[in-house]
């Protein structure tokens, strides 16, 4: 079973569980985690269970899981009382991370305390970590890059990193291409998106953020042969 | 005003902890710079392209080059809590601004060219107790845990037990109870949310202080089942200064220096058949608190370690490794 932990408004990935279904694939929701069901016994994790879309599942069964909620947050709660919302999202947070945690399956990308799908690095420190990987910098000052702002010149190219590919990267160089593998490497992620702005004939870092757009097909096909790969569970992309 | 070397304190005036180590800096007359949450809008961050360890801090009263810093001490409340609080900054862009900032500051301690009481990843553990236990259980024993949704486990698990507790997961501070009758009428509601359990170790509480290789440890000896509460509940509590086996300290070092913390609170609880346990490492302890009971010279030892920071930093990496 391949669990993608999302909530309803994710598109895309509510799409790719929809499309995976049949081998299993569900989507983790935060309303999942209102259900009994749950039982993490921190002596015996393996032994754990959990109730995804009503129905509990051993925790043993979960092939692979892929992550889309960097943190819960009270938003995703309506169903819990509005006074409440704010704890139990931090409660959830805080279940959820040493969930994900103690499961031993592949996972896109491993928790962190900050971060349920992956590091939770500022913008400037994936571009000193982008620095060590044998990027140049992209122009623009890091506080802006912080505040969404896009790149004003030079053309931007998204690669995408997921286990040892490099998707995207058709226009990239060599070098470009070694660098994004270190940098996932370095950031322990399996599930990297570098934006790149081209420059010349080769490519200056921008930004980078431990997750993929799943509405790209070719990024989805990678992920479940990359999990497939790596957990021996049947696929049919 | 320039300097070469620099402590920053980032926190809240007022708050004890935080202004025990600035009157000890002032009191060495060590050079520092103060940013106080609550006047975030008046600080700004000039940051240098691509590297957080690079740019220009600006404070009402001082400019310091951000690799001058040499040691920053981070006690750090959410500021958007503390901003909130006062209804002229709603739609005043100060909020923002403070987050901003709060950002940068939060990306330069990610650097390692300053030694960081504490880094905010290592802290950021403590945001789920049983995710710090699975880390703690390495050098101590834990209490047996459960989380759970489902009525009928956290029945079972409490009836594994001569007592149990209840605790929150996540760093929200709660306090610690004993499960009794009248709690178990609310197991139904359970279901709404994953809850701790755990079960109840009888025994003497000490809180172990870990400033580098140093420890400052005392015993807390009360009748409340959370004994930071005591004083609310009418309970006894009584906090003394005391020794605890070397063994004992030398695992607290270890597991604050595997948690890459050089300051740390260690909660630990010795069992009348002498086991120790350990429950919490808290990552920003109100260590003025049980200086107060025990004079103990924790800020002393912290002040030197944040004037000594490349050989405190490299002493932490070396204990991490053994």
């Amino acid at each position: 079973m391949i669990v993608i932990v999302t909530e309803p408004d994710d598109r895309a990935a509510m799409e790719l569980a929809a499309r995976l279904s049949c081998d299993g694939a569900r989507p983790l929701l935060p309303r999942d985690l209102s259900n009994a069901g749950w039982v993490f016994d921190c002596d015996a994790p393996d032994l754990s269970t959990a109730c995804i879309g009503g129905e509990r599942i051993p925790c043993s069964a979960i092939d692979a899981v892929v992550g889309r909620l960097p943190v819960l947050l009270p938003q995703h709660l309506p169903h819990i009382a509005a006074a409440d919302r704010d704890y139990v999202a931090q409660e959830m947070t805080a279940f959820l991370l040493v969930w994900l945690a103690a499961l031993q399956c592949p996972m896109f990308n491993r928790p962190t305390p900050c971060n349920l799908m992956g590091p939770a690095w500022h913008s400037n420190q994936w571009r000193a970590a982008a620095v060590r990987a044998g990027f140049r910098l992209a122009g623009p000052r890091p506080d802006s890059a912080l505040e969404g702002a896009a790149a004003s010149d030079g053309a931007t190219v998204r690669v995408t990193v997921v286990g040892n590919r490099v998707l995207g990267a058709s226009c990239v160089e060599k070098e470009a291409i070694a660098g994004a593998l270190r940098l996932a490497e370095s950031a322990g992620c399996d599930l990297v998106t570098l934006l790149l702005i081209r420059d010349g004939m080769s490519c200056r870092f921008l930004d980078a953020y431990p997750s993929a757009d799943l509405g790209d097909e070719t990024v989805c096909e990678a992920l479940l042969e990359t999990i497939t790969a790596t957990s021996g569970i049947r696929g049919t992309p | 005003m320039m300097d070469r070397e620099m402590v920053l304190l980032w926190g809240l005036s007022g708050d004890d902890p935080f202004d025990c180590i600035a009157a000890e800096l002032q009191r060495r007359g060590a050079r520092h710079v103060v940013v106080d949450q609550r006047q975030l809008h008046h600080v700004s961050i000039d940051a240098a392209n691509g590297d957080p360890g690079s740019g220009l801090l600006r404070t009402p009263d001082v400019e310091v080059r951000l690799e001058s810093i040499t040691a920053a001490y981070l006690r750090v409340y959410d500021v958007r809590t503390l901003l909130s609080m006062n209804a002229r900054e709603k739609g005043s862009g100060r909020i923002e601004h403070a987050l901003r900032t709060e950002r940068l500051l939060s990306s330069w301690c990610g650097q390692e060219s300053a030694l960081v009481v504490n880094p905010p990843t290592a802290m950021s553990t403590n945001n789920s107790k049983p995710y710090q236990a699975m880390r703690i259980r390495e050098f101590f024993r834990v209490p047996s845990t459960l989380i759970t949704t489902d009525r009928d486990a956290a029945e079972e698990f409490c009836a594994r037990f001569d007592a149990a507790i209840y605790k929150s997961t996540s760093g929200v501070r709660s306090i610690v109870q004993r499960l009794r009758p009248e709690h178990r009428e609310r197991f139904a509601d359970l279901r709404w949310c994953p809850t701790q359990f755990q079960e109840y170790v009888p025994g003497i509480d000490y809180r172990v202080h870990v400033v580098g290789s140093d420890t400052f440890a005392c015993r807390i000896e009360t009748d409340a089942d959370d004994y930071r509460y005591a004083g609310k509940q009418g309970a006894r509590r009584t906090i003394t200064p005391c020794t605890i086996p070397d063994s004992v300290a030398g695992r607290a070092i270890a597991l604050s220096a595997a948690l890459e913390l050089h300051l740390a609170g260690v909660d630990l609880r010795c069992t009348p058949d002498g086991e120790w346990f350990c429950f919490e490492v808290n990552p920003s302890p109100e260590f003025a608190f049980y200086a107060s009971w025990t004079d103990q010279p924790i800020g002393d030892a912290l002040a030197t370690m944040l004037l000594s920071s490349p050989n405190a930093a490299r002493e932490l990496e070396a204990i991490g490794q053994q």
